[in-house]
């Protein structure tokens, strides 16, 4: 049924229908972006010359690969020296002893996402097991966001692509080794990204009162998880990280190059915390990037 | 191969025809499914009542990752509106989110015809009038309603209304009586 469900056309303001199943949630009316001070007829030059600026990042960083091949660690250890970062230097050569290789995730935003879709990927690749559970876990995500009230058409097509996308690992519709290439596909990979921010936003939403606590500015949970975490191309925080390793029923380890931006102020940290193993996924984190990384053998 | 943007469109087509909401309507233009053109009914008893607004939306291969431009091609007075067109809109913006469909966007579109936010004015003149003189501000947007009539004789018709469509859009069973 569409998204108006049990709300009079004239009055819908939100078009996800969270609204109607979320019975804290505020009703909003369709606020309209403030502009900037000039008012009146056509846009301004100033944002114009924004969304310049701005396209002219995504180009450059389109230049980029989404997700790069595996290459060797020492490539991260090379990019610092005793003059652009003595710290930074210093702790990936202490990684380059764990970890012999790395991913490179395109940083458009998404990067923490992809990574984890990559290392999902992989670890499914290589174990039929993982594979049959983790589809287990991402089929009973389509009713967990219905009855979140997430608007049944659009999010039902997201989890029916991501499902069929997984299925086709497993009965090897997919050449398996097509399967990690095919993730420089804009279009398909970030069709999978957004399943992936649907269940993170799901799961928290599913535990709002023990997360609400943590936004700031008084924002409830749902406002937050629709422009944090839904949205495309926001960089994700604790809550989101929190959100999509719970989601997935997967730990990560996540490798901090700068400590200060661990959560526990370590080195490494995991999410959830205190894993009994070491998780099989691991990031490297620089400050505003995630890429993957991978252990010796 | 179909893109997913493309897969997409195709199914917000099928729902926009399988189940219509109220007062809108929308279709890809014959040849290019990434440009759309809609109609808007205008809600009843609000002044835009009767009026029948076409838009067009231009959608990218980033759909839904990112929402698409949506312009009214009917002359139009409002608020949130500017002279272009172009549409002053959160989730038209900052706010979108890819689980909003085509669907969603007309009938938020249709929504803030009535409810405008006058703070935050793509044209003064109607955010002063909406506040400031309500009548004046009816009869501008009468002017427009009328008009939009007019431009409906003047174009090719394959998007036209028919007859009758509009009354019974307002007894669709999703849409629950709001007012009585």
């Amino acid at each position: 049924m569409g998204v108006v469900d049990g709300q009079s056309s004239q009055n819908v303001s939100e078009p996800g229908a969270q609204a109607d199943a979320s019975a804290d949630k505020k009703e909003e009316s369709p606020a309209a972006v403030v502009p900037d001070s000039s008012t009146d007829d056509f846009k301004d030059d100033e944002n114009q010359l924004q969304d310049q600026q701005l396209d002219q990042i995504e180009q450059e960083q389109k230049q980029l690969p989404l997700v790069s091949d595996k290459i060797p660690f020492d490539v991260i250890v090379m990019e610092y020296d005793s003059t652009n970062g003595p710290e930074f230097r210093k702790k990936a050569e202490e990684l380059a002893v764990v970890y012999s290789d790395v991913r490179q995730i395109r940083g458009d935003g998404n990067c923490f996402y992809r990574a984890v879709l990559v290392g999902v990927t992989e670890l499914i690749l290589k174990d039929h097991e993982e594979a049959r559970r983790f589809l287990t876990v991402c089929e009973g995500w389509v009713d967990r966001l219905l009855k979140l009230g997430f608007p049944d058409w659009t999010t039902t097509d997201f989890c029916d692509y991501f499902v069929s996308w997984v299925k086709s690992i497993i009965n090897k519709e997919l050449k398996p080794d097509q399967v990690i290439p095919g993730l420089n596909e804009d279009h398909h990979c970030n069709y999978l990204i957004i399943f992936l921010r649907l269940i993170s936003s799901g799961y928290l939403k599913e535990h709002t009162e023990e997360y609400e606590p943590f936004i700031d500015n008084g924002q409830s949970l749902s406002d937050y998880c629709c422009s944090e975490i839904e949205a495309m191309w926001k960089d994700v925080d604790h809550l989101g990280i929190t959100g999509l390793v719970s989601a997935l029923e997967r730990p990560i380890r996540v490798e901090y190059m700068d400590r200060s931006a661990a959560p526990n102020g370590g080195w490494h940290y995991d999410f959830p915390p205190e894993q009994a193993e070491a998780p099989k996924i691991v990031l490297l984190y620089r400050p505003g990037h995630y890429d993957l990384i991978y252990r010796k053998d | 191969m179909t893109t997913p943007s493309r897969r997409r469109l195709m199914r917000d087509f099928k729902k926009l025809q399988e189940d219509p909401p109220a007062g809108v309507s929308g279709a890809p233009t014959q040849d290019n499914i990434l440009t759309w053109e809609a109609i808007i009914f205008g809600p009843q008893e609000t002044p835009f009542e009767d009026g029948t607004f076409k838009l067009s939306l231009e959608f990218t291969e980033e759909y839904p990752n990112k929402p698409p431009t949506v312009k009214f091609i009917s002359r139009m007075f409002h608020p949130n509106v500017y002279a272009d067109g172009s549409i002053c809109l959160d989730i038209l913006q900052n706010r979108w989110s890819p689980t909003y469909d085509v669907a969603a966007i007309l009938t938020s579109i249709q929504s803030l015809l009535d409810e405008p936010n006058p703070n935050s004015p793509a044209n003064s003149l109607a955010a002063q009038l909406y506040q400031e003189n309500r009548r004046e501000y009816e009869k501008r947007v009468y002017q427009i309603v009328e008009q939009s009539w007019m431009n409906f004789g003047e174009n090719e018709g394959d998007m036209e209304p028919k007859e009758g469509e509009e009354q019974g859009a307002g007894d669709e069973p999703a849409a629950p009586s709001g007012s009585n």
